[in-house]
């Protein structure tokens, strides 16, 4: 587990015979090097590989969040058909958005805390609120070792005991919020202000999930690393739901879009 | 934002342009640091009448140019007569509040009673200068009646300065609304004497203020919770404010 | 097979089968060796006073501390152990001035008795899994009488090596604790004011004292409402008393 956490999201030249980025000093050595001829520790001082948007919103009766199936190196489209969802319990679901290696490691330390609470057998679970706070802690105690897991999460699920739907929000400074509708990456530039003109709380799921590909073509369309597979999943009283991958049917030949600028009159351009 | 450095690089470039020799220039060592602090925006402020307090945060939660929540509260209830807010950076502030809770609780467990206001404002302080050398990045109000149910207005620095005044206003609104107060409650520069407020005048100030500091402030908006502490303990309310 | 006492009292952490702890017993016999002291509460304030057992002629008697102040407004007296009553006194003050340091407001006379009682059975003959190495391999073989003025008025408490601590309106412990007891019951009542308790205290002292009591082989200390501050007499001070409850002088007999 030590030697995890100090590996999480990183690529040690040892490890792998090379070093991806050439440089190894990208990584700041934290303070003095560790004793004993081990390796430094080394910090997170920015993502390598990461992804873009997550959307979530509350409709009536559920909880619904969206992600497309993109991980990228810089600006490069590197992997296209990555799952961003981890399903914690039988009545929460995390999605996350940036460094994907980040993502991986906290999908197994809230697995395993999945797995310690189910051998319990005591038919409990955690609430979406509580696993939300933990991860918040998580989060702010990463941030205050200068060594954040640089991603934003949205946790989508329902809360047993008011019998409502949750939606929170964690980032890697360890904000954490509860809110209506959520976005990160570049959906909170491009989709916030689809989802303020057109939100409702008494939403269907079908208008919901509409909304939601709205907002996704929207940045399919705009984000060079959006991507038009996506996938969401559903958070009901009736527990989590994640949907199959799925393209949306996206239409690029539009007559603005084929014409040249120059034979545009000024007052004509797609921007 | 995220504190990226610049690897100096324009200096090159200026050196090249101005036709001096370019001469080979290894890549000095990028250095890469992640910076743990944010402003998270909103304005806070109280003030201390005789018999009660009041004190004001709006709930608007914000990331760079971006709005991330419109309903976050910056207010934490601490005692049947106390309440602590907080501008600055908002996980530093969850923080901060949930320890202090913590450490109210043991205190009432260690010595049977709940802290005075007093004596959370000299715990607040300990607990920021304790982290001197890495602060909260926090600006605190402590609002609350003292033992002998007089009004109590704490103002702080992010690392336990404090010193208790009639009024105060912290976050991003602060110079703002400090200019209202020192005028209308401070009644510094007056051209005409004003009539003394009542507790009912105070609120409806206080309720203006906040508005005004939502006009010019980009990161003041959305709502804002009231609170008035007086004998009858905390009292919250809520009202709207600009939300664009 | 039932084993006697003796095989049960050699170690610190070990019950005997009738579930005693034997040292923490033999704790309590050493402040019955100790010198006594009375503590007495009235609405004015405490009372605390001390007989002070000079060994030798040769002993500067002001160096014999059997009174300390913990703090502003809380001060104990001690039976057992002087080394022992320092240390746990050194604790409280310790602990009194964290509290301070912390919420700018004293601590309460119950918080500081109970920080003290914390230590009582806080020992081990073996060092924690941390390597600290306890404050005690033993347990403190003293009393306290702790005085203070808070909030709530004027306390006096009592503790004991067992780490339990009461609430009284006047004790005594020590050697002579039984017959001060005694008295403090047929004497003390309710309204007594800060006065007739230094009166009280004096009678007390002088007798359970072998020797004569004087004004350098006793102490007294006392925590009044009125300042809200730790008090203690000076020889003179201490002197007036004694001249105001014996104006004909007291014989050199004693226990008369």
């Amino acid at each position: 587990m030590e030697d995890c956490l100090r590996l999480r999201g990183r690529r040690a030249p040892d490890n792998y015979g090379y070093s991806y980025h050439g440089d190894y000093n990208q990584h700041v050595l934290c303070g003095s090097a560790v004793s004993s001829g081990q390796e430094p520790i080394k910090h997170t001082t920015r993502p390598i590989t990461t992804s873009s948007t997550v959307i979530g919103l509350k409709f009536n009766g559920g909880t619904i969040v969206m992600s497309d199936t993109g991980v990228c190196y810089g600006n490069m489209l590197r992997f296209k058909s990555c799952e961003r969802f981890c399903q914690v319990g039988d009545r929460t679901v995390v999605a996350a958005s940036g460094e994907y290696s980040d993502f991986q490691y906290l999908t197994r330390d809230l697995k395993e805390m999945d797995t310690r609470d189910w051998v319990q057998e005591d038919g409990c679970s955690r609430e979406p609120s509580s696993i939300a706070a933990y991860l918040g802690r998580t989060f702010y105690g990463q941030r205050s070792r200068l060594d954040p897991y640089w991603n934003q999460m949205i946790m989508a699920g329902w809360q047993k005991t008011s019998n409502e739907p949750y939606l929170g929000y964690i980032d890697l400074y360890g904000t954490t919020f509860p809110e209506d509708y959520i976005a990160s990456g570049f959906g909170s530039y491009l989709a916030i202000p689809l989802l303020r003109k057109e939100y409702r709380p008494d939403m269907t799921e079908d208008e919901a999930k509409a909304l939601l590909q709205k907002c996704f073509m929207a940045l399919f369309y705009r984000d060079c690393t959006g991507l038009s597979t996506v996938q969401y999943a559903v958070a009901t009283s009736a527990g989590i739901r994640l949907s199959d991958v799925s393209t949306l049917t996206h239409k690029w030949d539009y007559k603005l879009w084929l014409t040249p600028t120059s034979q545009l009159p000024v007052s004509a351009s797609s921007w | 934002m995220m504190g990226e450095w610049s690897s100096g690089e324009g200096l090159q470039q200026h050196m090249q342009s101005h036709g001096s020799v370019p001469r080979p220039v290894s890549n000095p060592p990028m250095e890469h640091r992640f910076m743990p602090y944010q402003n998270n925006g909103g304005t806070v402020f109280a003030v201390a009448g005789p018999t009660y307090a009041v004190a004001m945060a709006d709930t608007r939660l914000s990331s760079g140019m971006r709005i991330l929540s419109r309903n976050t509260t910056k207010c934490t209830q601490l005692t049947s007569k106390c309440v602590v807010l907080t501008g600055g950076m908002q996980a530093e502030m969850v923080e901060l509040h949930k320890r202090m809770k913590i450490l109210i609780t043991q205190y009432e467990h260690a010595h049977r009673r709940e802290p005075s206001v007093n004596a959370v404002a000299q715990l607040l302080s300990t607990r920021l200068y304790f982290k001197r050398f890495f602060p909260y990045y926090t600006f605190n109000v402590v609002v609350g009646l003292d033992e002998e149910g007089k009004g109590a207005v704490y103002g702080y620095d992010a690392i336990g300065s404090f010193e208790r005044i009639p009024y105060v206003s912290q976050g991003t609104g602060a110079e703002l609304v400090t200019s209202v107060l020192d005028n209308q409650i401070g009644k510094t520069n007056q051209t005409k004497q004003l009539e003394p407020l009542d507790k009912t005048d105070l609120i409806d100030l206080a309720k203006d203020v906040i508005a005004a500091a939502g006009e010019r402030d980009i990161y003041t908006g959305d709502y804002a919770e009231v609170y008035v502490i007086d004998e009858t303990g905390v009292n919250k309310s809520k009202v709207d404010l600009r939300k664009e | 097979m039932f084993a006697t006492r003796s095989e049960y009292d050699r170690g610190v952490n070990t019950f005997s089968p009738e579930g005693r702890l034997f040292q923490v017993e033999y704790a309590i016999e050493a402040v019955k060796l100790g010198s006594t002291a009375v503590g007495i509460q009235t609405s004015e304030g405490v009372i605390l006073a001390v007989e002070r057992r000079l060994a030798s002629p040769l002993v500067v008697p002001s160096s014999i501390e059997k009174i300390y102040e913990l703090d502003y407004h809380i001060g104990c007296a001690m039976s057992g152990l002087i080394a022992d009553a320092r240390t746990l006194a050194d604790h409280a003050r310790t602990e009194c001035a964290n509290h301070f340091f912390t919420f700018n407001e004293r601590m309460s006379t119950e918080s500081c008795v109970h920080a003290i009682s914390d230590l009582a059975l806080d020992f081990s003959d073996v060092a924690d899994r941390r390597d600290r190495k306890k404050l005690m391999s033993r347990p403190f073989g003293v009393s306290l009488l702790v005085a203070g003025v808070d909030d709530d008025g004027p306390s006096l408490w009592k503790t004991d090596p067992t780490g339990t601590y009461s609430k009284c309106t006047a004790a005594a412990i020590g050697s002579a604790s039984e017959s001060a007891q005694g008295t403090l019951q047929e004497q003390y009542n309710k309204s007594m004011t800060l006065k007739e308790a230094e009166d009280l205290a004096v009678t007390i002292l002088k007798q359970v004292m072998e020797e004569k009591l004087t004004k350098s082989n006793a102490e007294i200390a006392s925590v009044s409402m009125d300042t809200k501050r730790y008090h203690l007499y000076t020889p003179d001070e201490l002197q007036t008393i004694i001249d105001r409850v014996f104006p004909q002088g007291i014989s050199t007999e004693p226990g008369t």
